[in-house]
């Protein structure tokens, strides 16, 4: 099965169009550092060795109100670029992102907090940055703040808060503005058990209320548990795409094959090495 | 369009994700964040002094004492507002100080507010980052707009109707350093290099500006001709700008007023015009 085959991917449903993506390719180019006497002549000339990564490869699909897709893949396969062109905060090279609405990104690795505020005053601001009247915050600000379970920290700066509780103060902020297309980088894997198991309950939530999710994660039992499509991304190409069981079943067992490429990849990346002594 | 397999009209309604494009919409996008911005300004100039004992005493504090500090060197030590003829020289400096104090930590701050910010567009109008420095900036200066008029009122000013000009005076400070900081904070995030580099100008700046000795009596003499001193103290924004708070503070005219007024409103409106169709312009490319 291939993406080249859309037909496969967009089931005939009725629901709206959240968000199509339409043959996305993304490059990034690169500087590589030079060192010793070749780092100063590229200092003196101004050239430097430049080297275009290919972080997406022709991305295609669409997803409707309603859907949530899991995005499956190891570090640098290209999960959170995608996600970032989702967003709109990474421009695509060629191909293009159409979205119903604006699409807010949920991060677990970045924390846009003050962390000299408190719990409460980012919740305010929080709110406060989707266009919400102060009016309304002061309404809504109750219901985060009992989301968090913070208890009394909630008034203390964040600078005081283990990382898990960030991230719970993180995930209720952002999943209070309940945006209409939500998207998710490894934010589930945060929190203890019971949030966990809460969070997971939220993005179904907003699942339900009509908004389009999408996920990108190392674990299948997310996917499994949230999703009603799944996505595999190996090296900025989509593997598969469809029913979550069947691509999970496909990931998980090139999984053990996975060592090859490793070993392949050092491989490659030696005779590089050595093409450059040889300079 | 590859084949998605989407119906006729099903992609009516989309649109590409990011950021307005246009001036217009991307002026909306502000305004609507309006409480957001004030909101953190708020916090974010609180939380810096939370730690201290004296907290927001600081506020005043800070101005009072780095007045002290040049009062002390430049006013007693050196006496170099020995040429300022009837002019109390500690009214001179407080006003010069803490009008320069405003526009400098405006112009600096906003001006690396992109620093180390990705490039391409983020979900939010990246405007705003440059406008959160000047808003606290000005946050502060609110304070120290008081302890200013409080200053020459205890040298022995009585308060007239005029020092209310101070306000207008205020918004012209507040876009040029605005408009200052959008027209250098995209070259900035380009080469993060001139930040630092930058508050070596301002302090260039401060010294010739006319805060701690007049700069005026000796630039401006008409036996000097127009050398490039002359012309550099004639354009120099800050210059204008605390010439006009001290025409206003205390009614000093070393400079004709229409030709200090005609600066400031030229270099607030220019900058601020030009930076923001200049900055919308980059983030959309």
């Amino acid at each position: 099965m291939n993406i080249n085959e859309p037909n496969r991917i967009v089931p005939d449903r009725t629901s709206p169009v959240a968000l199509v993506v339409d043959d996305v390719h993304v490059h990034f180019d690169v500087y590589l550092a030079a060192s010793g006497a070749r780092g100063i002549k590229s200092l003196v000339t101004g050239q430097r060795t430049r080297a275009t990564v290919k972080a997406l490869s022709g991305v295609s699909f669409v997803l409707r109100q309603g859907d949530s897709l899991g995005i499956l893949g190891h570090n640098g396969s290209g999960k959170s670029t995608l996600l970032g062109a989702i967003a709109g905060q990474i421009a695509c090279t060629s191909g293009r992102v159409l979205v119903r609405s604006q699409p807010k990104m949920l991060s677990g690795a970045s924390v846009a907090m003050n962390t000299r505020l408190s719990g409460r005053d980012n919740i305010t601001l929080g709110l406060l940055s989707i266009g919400m009247k102060p009016e309304e915050v002061a309404a809504k600000e109750l219901e985060v703040v009992e989301y968090t379970e913070l208890g009394d920290f909630i008034d203390m700066p964040v600078t005081t808060y283990s990382s898990g509780m960030k991230s719970r103060l993180l995930f209720a902020i952002k999943t209070h503005q309940t945006p209409d297309i939500l998207l998710l980088d490894e934010a589930l894997s945060v929190g203890d058990k019971t949030f966990k198991q809460k969070s997971l309950e939220r993005v179904n939530g907003i699942r339900e209320s009509a908004g389009a999710v999408v996920m990108a994660t190392h674990q299948p039992a997310e996917i499994r548990e949230s999703c009603n499509y799944a996505m595999w991304l190996k090296d900025g190409r989509v593997m598969l795409f469809g029913d979550p069981e069947e691509v999970i079943e496909e990931y998980e067992s090139a999984d053990g094959s996975r060592r090859d490429t490793v070993e392949r990849r050092t491989k490659q990346h030696g005779t590089h090495e050595r093409r450059r002594n040889q300079r | 369009m590859a084949n998605l397999g989407l119906g006729v009209n099903e992609t009516e309604g989309l649109f590409e994700p990011g950021i307005a494009r246009a001036p217009g919409p991307y002026l909306k996008r502000m305004w609507d964040l309006r409480h957001f911005m004030m909101t953190e300004a708020r916090g974010k100039l609180a939380s810096g002094h939370s730690e201290l004992l004296l907290g927001r005493g600081w506020l005043v504090l800070e101005p009072l004492l780095y007045v002290s500090v040049y009062f002390v060197l430049f006013g007693l030590a050196l006496r170099t507002g020995r040429d300022l003829e009837n002019i109390d020289f500690l009214s001179y400096l407080v006003v010069g100080k803490i009008t320069f104090q405003f526009l400098s930590r405006g112009v600096l701050n906003s001006a690396g507010a992109l620093r180390g910010s990705p490039k391409g567009a983020l979900d939010f109008p990246r405007a705003t980052l440059p406008l959160g420095y000047v808003l606290r900036s000005a946050l502060a200066y609110r304070v120290e707009v008081f302890v200013m008029f409080a200053m020459v009122m205890l040298r022995g000013a009585t308060p007239i109707a005029h020092w209310l000009f101070a306000v207008p005076l205020f918004l012209l400070m507040f876009a040029f350093a605005f408009g200052s900081g959008l027209c250098l904070s995209p070259v900035i995030r380009r080469f993060p290099d001139i930040h630092p580099a930058m508050s070596h100008v301002m302090r260039l700046a401060f010294y010739s500006s006319g805060i701690i000795f007049p700069v005026e009596v000796i630039l401006l003499d008409a036996d000097n001709g127009l050398s490039w001193l002359r012309l550099y103290t004639l354009v120099n924004p800050f210059f204008a700008f605390v010439k006009v708070q001290q025409a206003i503070a205390f009614d000093y005219e070393p400079v004709p007023l229409e030709y200090a007024l005609l600066s400031v409103v030229t270099w607030s409106i220019g900058t601020f015009v030009f930076g923001f169709l200049w900055f919308v312009r980059d983030e959309s490319a």
